[in-house]
């Protein structure tokens, strides 16, 4: 015992420069967050105030405006192709197509598209600008002449997204998720994106969270907050990461993500850098930095923007193990994307994307899961070698996490000032609640995540990872439901020893308070007095 | 006390402090929402009986009635009449737009175009956009706008004089805007259909008014070569031999190749056949995008000469040209190999996958018509 505390206390000894690493890394992340935060704020009061500024009218009667082609990867999608078909086909807007593009699917999505859209075949593309896996077959439908279907061989996301972009015959191309809805009018709202700037070559929009939603023929009826932890701790964290950190980004003209789930290009500029990558799992934030490079070499003026109210509504997941997976699979995108680029970082060549946008995400989102996990054990330790100052250790965690809280309740108060998507008072304070709680366990699994993308990343794995979904229709049947107590067991056991860190965390937090109202004297020290009274 | 304790307890505190007052604002924010919501909704079950009861009997009075001076008031009674805007036409709609026009609305927006603050100014130019514009200091202070550095408020003003039923307030606003270089194609385009008006019989003056605003010299060469698009696109019909003239222009302006080539194509959409000895000279221009809009209307037009030299021009070293002739000879009932006896070996490929490109689309295009 005595040993192992010896090498805990030698850690530490070399781990004591580390401190001001830790110290400044804090300093720099919130310096930035906060930054971001301000500007963000001013930013969507600034975007609301001129809103109805593009209120367009006579653009629709013209040819000349920018048409969109959406893209809709789909790989064993059988369960919900036809309704998310038909709701994109619903969308408001005067010139789009939707291409589906059949990934190889293994079970019936292709059949199901072509009985109930009345396919016929049509000729396959003959110009491929873009590498993907061949593609078997084109067709169209005869009741909605807007509808293109590709059935391709199996590729990644990337690869469909490819064959879409080769088919596709509208300016615009807009890829979207299989699980992905849209709201009516988002063409239309992210076309404010063109109408302001010249140049745009890609526009993002917002993706909320659709778990907990009403949700009648793919179109989102009523929303809620998601009824799980995990859900709702995810939405604090989509609301802190695009109404700030997008929109802050989209303000400084560095913006470097456009989700995968939601994003609109211009086809010319993507197929001019050679269209979505197929050896990345972070495809998305690929193409986007690609984009930047691309344009920022030629010196031609382009533009990437994000618009804070198109808006996208996915599913996250609620299962630890496949958020884990998600995150790592993120995390492992990041890493990549920084890695291919790393010429961008601090290249005043670059501009702020060199100097500031790219040094953020390298250092801050792919590094930082290694230094939080460093202080994290280094808080660990010392708590539990004791002989600490713990009113300092509790006031330096409270200002951590209250810190953390600031920046999600003004994204909150930033949605209440504009969007106010959540309709109710108690929707708030539960936001708020979350924002709390998110740093109390799974902040720290979080991190754990973040850190094992990164070293899988450097293992080179790249796989996608299975995402498993739950769904977001609301029929069931008895055979679904005795499929769900099944995984509901299998998740109880999976997810426990997530659960036991938070109960973990929870725990050291309490001890911690207990510790210092001891110190102080607020409340009696009743160990000791029983001790003392027992004379040991 | 250690100083590093006090100072972490100060900041604690702080934040503290504004994490709960950041809360308390999202809170109060969305109290004072719901309470104005329901407020406006009241205002508009009020006035509601007294708009359709003037959409009846034409009695505007107990409209006006309904005003206490409240902002809110204002905000409302724009929605509800943009609102039924939306589902209501003719004589109705006439009628609803005059409602807009009234008193209390109409001061209290002339008030906001007057203020300093560019929101309010665009707020009331929305509201412009939407009656009739026939005040001269509107006018005047819409027009003055139009020099704004905020490509917002220049946006807003100039969709508000569109609105006007006056040919040459329109003219002067679109010539004004298309000076500058900060509104996007887009927005051009959108400006452009809002200065063409629904009545047939503006068509010919606004025609007219046009030249006025392509004969400015200094509008950039992307944003002429916009308009032209529109006039081909909306069909005005008397601009063909104008633009016919333009194209034999030696001026700069005129010779921009996107100008070129958007008065090419314009010739060739009105079916001008004045223009082919014209377009003829385009072939050799050093501009591909001219050559290739010059070889697509020469190619409707169908005649052996230029099919000859159109065979000698597949030579070229642009791609676009290429694939330009390939499809006007195809269109033409040349044969592929017709074609491909004319390319030399390297180009072979290439030709034939235009060849294929072409009667793929086609063949999906006759798929399409059944």
């Amino acid at each position: 015992m005595a040993e192992i505390r010896d090498i805990l206390q030698q850690f530490l000894t070399y781990m004591e420069p580390a401190e001001w690493l830790f110290i400044g890394y804090f300093l720099a992340v919130n310096l930035t967050y906060t930054l971001l935060v301000i500007i963000s704020f001013f930013y969507i009061r600034h975007q609301q105030n001129y809103y109805q500024v593009f209120n367009l009218k006579g653009l629709f009667n013209s040819n000349l405006y920018k048409p969109v082609s959406i893209l809709s990867p789909a790989y064993n999608e059988e369960v919900n192709i036809i309704a998310s078909v038909e709701a994109l086909l619903q969308l408001h807007f005067s010139d789009f197509e939707v291409i589906v593009i059949n990934d190889g699917s293994t079970d019936d999505t292709l059949k199901l598209l072509i009985e109930h859209f009345d396919l016929y075949e049509i000729d396959r593309p003959v110009e491929l600008p873009i590498d993907h896996k061949p593609i078997k077959k084109v067709y169209r439908s005869s009741i909605y002449p807007e509808l293109k279907v590709v059935d391709k061989e199996n590729g990644r996301k990337a690869d469909a997204l490819n064959a879409g972009i080769n088919v596709a015959s509208k300016d615009l191309v807009c890829s979207i998720d299989a699980d992905s809805i849209l709201e009516p009018d988002v063409l239309l709202k992210l076309l404010k994106a063109f109408m302001e700037e010249e140049n745009v070559v890609a526009v993002g929009g917002i993706v909320r969270i659709a778990n907990g939603c009403t949700i009648e023929d793919n179109i989102v009826k009523k929303v809620d907050l998601p009824k799980s932890f995990l859900g709702r701790i995810q939405t604090v964290e989509y609301l802190r990461s695009f109404l700030f950190g997008r929109v802050g980004w989209d303000y400084l003209d560095s913006l470097l993500i456009i989700s995968g789930a939601f994003g609109v290009f211009d086809k010319k500029a993507v197929v001019e850098v050679g269209g979505y990558l197929h050896d990345t799992v972070g495809e998305d934030m690929e193409l986007v930095v690609r984009l930047h490079r691309h344009f920022k070499d030629k010196g031609e003026p382009y533009r990437v923007r994000f618009l804070p109210e198109p808006v996208c509504w996915t599913e996250v997941p609620e299962s630890w193990s496949v958020l884990g997976r998600q995150r790592n699979r993120w995390q492992r995108g990041l890493a990549d994307t920084m890695m291919r680029h790393k010429k961008m970082l601090f290249n005043p060549k670059y501009g702020r994307l060199g100097m500031l946008a790219m040094p953020f995400f390298f250092f801050i989102e792919m590094l930082g899961p290694v230094i939080e996990l460093f202080g994290f054990g280094y808080f660990l330790i010392v708590l539990l070698l004791g002989g600490f100052n713990s009113t300092f250790v509790l006031l330096f965690l409270t200002v951590s996490v209250f810190l953390g809280m600031v920046l999600s309740i003004t994204s909150v108060l930033c949605e209440e000032l504009s969007f106010r998507r959540y309709p109710t008072l108690g929707n708030i304070a539960t936001l708020t609640l979350y924002a709390f709680l998110e740093n109390i366990g799974y902040r720290q699994i979080h991190t754990w995540w973040r850190f094992k993308g990164l070293i899988d990343f450097i293992k080179g794995d790249k796989a996608w990872g299975v995402m498993t979904r739950t769904g977001l229709s609301s029929n069931s049947n008895v055979t679904e439901g005795i499929k769900k107590l099944k995984d509901s067991v299998s998740n109880f056991f999976g997810s426990l020893k997530y659960w036991l860190v938070v109960y973990g965390v929870t725990v050291i937090v309490i001890a911690l308070i207990l510790h210092v109202l001891i110190d102080n004297g607020v409340i009696p020290d009743v160990y000791s007095i029983v001790r003392a009274e027992l004379g040991i | 006390m250690d100083i590093s304790v006090y100072l972490l307890l100060i900041v604690s505190m702080v934040l503290l402090g504004l994490t709960l007052v950041l809360f308390l604002s999202a809170i109060i924010i969305r109290v004072r929402h719901r309470n104005w919501s329901a407020k406006l909704e009241n205002y508009r079950k009020t006035l509601m009986p007294h708009v359709l009861n003037y959409l009846e009997e034409g009695n505007e009075k107990e409209v006006i009635e309904q005003f206490t001076g409240k902002n809110l008031e204002y905000y409302a009674f724009e929605k509800i009449i943009t609102e039924m805007l939306t589902h209501v036409e003719g004589t109705e709609a006439d009628k609803l737009k005059e409602l807009l026009f009234i008193e209390p609305i109409f001061d209290h927006h002339f008030n906001l175009l007057r203020s300093s603050d560019d929101v309010a100014r665009v707020k009331a130019c929305n509201y412009f956009s939407n009656v009739r514009l026939v005040n001269f200091k509107v006018i005047k202070k819409l027009k003055g706008y139009l020099d704004s550095p905020n490509q917002m408020l220049v946006f807003s003003a100039a969709t508000a004089l569109m609105g006007s039923d006056d040919v040459n307030l329109r003219v002067e606003a679109l010539s004004r805007v298309a000076k500058k270089d900060f509104l996007s194609e887009m927005a051009m385009i959108e400006l452009f259909h809002k200065f063409h008006s629904d009545e047939d019989d503006q068509n010919e003056a606004e025609g007219e008014a046009l030249k006025i605003v392509l004969d400015e010299q200094d509008i950039p060469p992307a944003n002429r070569a916009l308009f032209i698009k529109g006039i081909t696109e909306i069909g005005y019909y008397n601009l063909v031999n104008y633009l016919l003239e333009k194209l034999q222009d030696p001026s700069r302006e005129w010779n921009y190749p996107e100008v070129l080539s958007a008065i090419i194509k314009a010739q060739g959409e009105f079916n001008n056949v004045k223009s082919i000895k014209t377009l003829r000279r385009y072939l050799d221009h050093e501009a591909p995008e001219v050559v290739v809009s010059a070889l697509e209307e020469l190619g409707d037009y169908g005649s052996e000469d230029d099919f000859i030299y159109f065979k000698y021009l597949l030579g070229h070293e642009d791609k676009n040209v290429k694939k330009a002739i390939v499809y006007a000879l195809l269109k033409n009932g040349f044969k592929e190999s017709e074609i491909l006896q004319e390319v030399p070996e390297s180009d072979i490929k290439l030709i034939t996958k235009y060849v294929l490109m072409y009667v793929h689309e086609k063949r999906n295009e006759t798929n399409f018509n059944g």
